[in-house]
C-alpha cells in the first residue's frame, strides 16, 4: 500500500514536474517571440536605429528627429493665418485667425497686411525649427561619439524653404566623424511631401482680388484646381474666413480678410 | 426790387449764421452733430492693423499717426508690392508693410508685374515672367513665356491646341518613345549625350506597331496632371487613350490619339465605373488611385 502511495506520488512528481517544465517551456517560448518581435517593431518604427552595425545613418536621424517638429508648426501655422502668434486676428472655431487684408472703413477694398506670405511662413518655421535642430545636430554628433567615433563640427545653419510638394529643411552644417575611416558632411536635407505651397500661393492670388475688387471668386479656383478645396464663410462684421485644404492629402490654411465692409442694417 | 434783394441776402445770412452755430455748439446730448469725426492715418492700430484711418485712439502711442488719409502719406500710401523671389505682385499695399517684408515697392504697377503666357510642358498660367522662370524652374523645363498674350483664355487655349503625338528617339541601342507636344519632343534632345534627335509623329500614340518601338499596351492606368480622365499607360510609361476595358486588345485603340468624344460614355461621368476611365469633373468623377477611388477597374 506504501509502495503503491510512493509510486503514485512519484508518478504525480514526475508528471507534475515534466508538465512544469513543459510550461516553461512555453514560457520561455512566449518571451523569445515578444523580444523578436519587439526587434521587429524597432526596426521598423525607428529606421534611423541601425541595430545591426554601430553606424548610423545622419540623413534618416535628422529626419527622424525634426519630422514631428515641422508637423507641429505646420499644423499651427496652416490654423493661424501663416503666424505662429498673430498680432491682428479674428476668432473662428478656436482659432486665431491672422487677417491678411484688413480695412477699418465702409465701401472699400482691404489693404494688404502681409504681401509676402510664402517668405513670412518660412521665417515663422525657421524661428520654431531652429533650436530644436540644433538641439537634433547635437544628439547626433553625440550619438557617433557614444559609438566610438571622433566627430568635429563646424558653425550650424538651417534653412527652410516652402516649394511646391514640398518642405525642405537644410542643415547647412559641416560634419567630420573619424573612426577607421573620415567620413565629411556638409550639408543634410530632410524633406517632407506636402501641398502647402500651392495653399499658401493661391491664398496670395485671394487676397488681390480682395484688395482690388473687395472680394473673391473662389468657384474659378476649384475649377482649374480639382484638389482644391475652399470654405468661405462670409460673417455679420464684414470680415470673410476662408480655409483652403488639399482634398487629397491633409494639408490645410486658413485665414481671414476683412474688405469692402457695408455697415449693418444696411440693405443695398 | 433791390429792397427785396437786401431782404433775402439779410434772411439768408441769418439762417446760414444759424446753422454754422449750431455745427460749432452742438447739443449736449449729441457734441458731434454736424461735425464728422476726425481720423488720423495710423501706422498701427491698437489691435495690429497696418495702415489704417481710425480715430487718433485708436492708434497705438508708439506709432506714427498723420491727421490725414493715409493715401496721402509716404509711408502708408497703397500701392504695388513686388515679390521678387515668387515673381508675384500684390496690389493696394502700404509701402511701409511692403518694404518692411522684403517686398520691392512701386506706387504704380511695375513692368516686372505685367502678366504673360507661361507654357509648363501641357499647362499653362497667366503670370509675371519672373513668375514664370521660377515655375519653370520647380518642373525642371526651359522657360516658355509669351508676352504678347493678354489674357488668361488666351493662355489656356494657347496651351489646349498644342500638337501632342509620339516622339521615337534612340536610347541605349533601342527605338524608344516619349508622347509630348512636339517643342517637348524638340527640347528634350541634345543635353544628354546618349539620346539622339527624335522624329515626331503628331497624333500617334508610342504604342503604335507602325512606329517600331519598344513600348507596347499594357492592362495599367494612371491619372495625368491636369485631366480628369483615366488613361491607360504603355509600356514605356507613357499616357495613352482613355481607359476603356472593351479596347484592351483593339490595335486602333493603341495606335492613334482618340479625344474623350471619341472615347466611352463621353456625355457621363461614369462615377465609380469600372469599365470606363471617361471622368468628369463638372460631372462629378475625377480620376483617383484606387485607395482613394475605392474602386478597381476590370479588364
Amino acid at each position: 500500500m506504501t509502495r503503491v502511495i510512493n509510486k503514485n506520488s512519484l508518478d504525480k512528481e514526475m508528471s507534475r514536474g515534466s508538465s512544469m517544465s513543459k510550461n516553461g517551456q512555453v514560457t520561455i517560448f512566449i518571451i523569445l517571440a515578444l523580444v523578436l518581435v519587439g526587434v521587429v517593431v524597432v526596426i521598423f518604427a525607428f529606421p534611423s536605429v541601425n541595430v545591426f552595425s554601430d553606424s548610423v545613418n545622419p540623413g534618416a536621424y535628422l529626419k527622424s528627429c525634426i519630422e514631428p517638429e515641422i508637423n507641429n508648426i505646420k499644423n499651427t501655422l496652416s490654423e493661424q493665418g501663416g503666424y505662429a502668434n498673430p498680432p491682428h486676428y479674428t476668432f473662428y472655431q478656436n482659432m486665431k485667425l491672422q487677417y491678411l487684408c484688413y480695412t477699418t472703413e465702409n465701401y472699400l477694398p482691404c489693404t494688404v497686411q502681409q504681401p509676402l506670405l510664402v517668405k513670412h511662413v518660412e521665417k515663422e518655421m525657421k524661428a520654431y525649427i531652429e533650436p530644436r535642430a540644433k538641439q537634433c545636430l547635437q544628439d547626433l554628433k553625440n550619438q557617433y561619439e557614444r559609438k566610438g567615433y571622433r566627430v568635429s563640427s563646424g558653425a550650424s545653419e538651417i534653412q527652410i524653404s516652402v516649394i511646391p510638394e514640398k518642405i525642405i529643411v537644410d542643415f547647412n552644417a559641416p560634419l567630420t566623424i573619424t573612426k577607421e575611416s573620415t567620413q565629411t558632411f556638409q550639408k543634410f536635407a530632410v524633406a517632407v511631401d506636402s501641398k502647402w505651397y500651392e495653399l499658401i500661393l493661391t491664398a496670395v492670388s485671394i487676397i488681390q482680388y480682395e484688395s482690388t475688387l473687395g472680394d473673391s471668386e473662389t468657384s474659378l479656383y476649384i475649377s482649374y484646381y480639382p484638389n482644391l478645396k475652399i470654405d468661405k464663410t462670409r460673417r455679420d462684421d464684414g470680415s470673410t474666413i476662408y480655409q483652403l485644404s488639399d482634398v487629397t492629402t491633409e494639408d490645410k490654411f486658413a485665414f481671414a480678410t476683412k474688405s469692402l465692409v457695408w455697415p449693418q442694417g444696411y440693405r443695398g | 426790387m433791390n429792397r427785396n434783394l437786401i431782404l433775402l441776402s439779410l434772411i439768408i445770412l441769418v439762417v446760414s449764421s444759424f446753422g454754422v452755430t449750431i455745427a460749432q455748439t452742438g447739443t449736449p446730448n449729441n457734441p458731434n452733430v454736424g461735425t464728422q469725426a476726425t481720423t488720423v492715418c495710423c501706422e498701427e492700430t491698437n489691435s495690429g492693423a497696418f495702415c489704417q484711418n481710425v480715430p487718433p485712439a485708436e492708434c497705438k502711442p508708439s506709432s506714427r499717426q498723420v491727421p490725414t488719409s493715409c493715401e496721402a502719406t509716404s509711408y502708408c500710401r497703397g500701392g504695388t508690392c513686388y515679390d521678387s523671389t515668387e515673381g508675384t505682385c500684390l496690389d493696394n499695399t502700404p509701402q511701409l508693410v511692403c518694404n518692411a517684408n522684403g517686398g520691392v515697392w512701386n506706387q504704380d504697377r511695375p513692368a516686372q508685374c505685367d502678366l504673360g503666357c507661361c507654357i509648363l510642358g501641357d499647362q499653362a498660367a497667366y503670370v509675371s515672367l519672373v513668375r514664370c522662370k521660377r515655375l519653370s524652374s520647380f518642373l525642371g523645363l526651359e522657360t516658355n513665356y509669351d508676352k504678347s498674350v493678354t489674357n488668361e483664355v488666351a493662355c489656356i487655349n494657347k496651351v489646349q491646341q498644342q500638337e501632342r503625338g509620339a516622339c521615337v528617339y534612340e536610347f541605349e541601342f533601342e527605338t524608344t518613345c516619349k508622347f509630348g507636344t512636339r517643342a517637348e519632343c524638340n527640347a528634350q534632345t541634345g543635353g544628354n549625350a546618349t539620346v539622339q534627335a527624335g522624329t515626331f509623329y503628331a497624333g500617334k500614340l508610342c504604342s503604335a506597331e507602325e512606329l517600331g518601338t519598344n513600348c507596347g499596351p499594357t492592362t495599367k492606368t494612371t491619372c495625368v496632371a491636369g485631366k480628369d480622365e483615366s488613361y491607360f499607360v504603355d509600356t514605356c510609361g507613357n499616357p495613352a487613350n482613355i481607359y476603356d476595358s472593351s479596347k484592351i486588345n483593339d490595335k486602333a485603340y493603341w495606335t492613334d490619339v482618340k479625344g474623350k468624344d471619341e472615347s466611352c460614355n463621353p456625355s457621363s461621368g461614369n462615377i465609380l465605373s469600372s469599365s470606363c476611365g471617361n471622368c468628369d469633373y463638372l460631372q462629378g468623377s475625377i480620376c483617383r488611385n484606387e485607395n482613394q477611388a475605392g474602386k478597381n477597374p476590370t479588364y
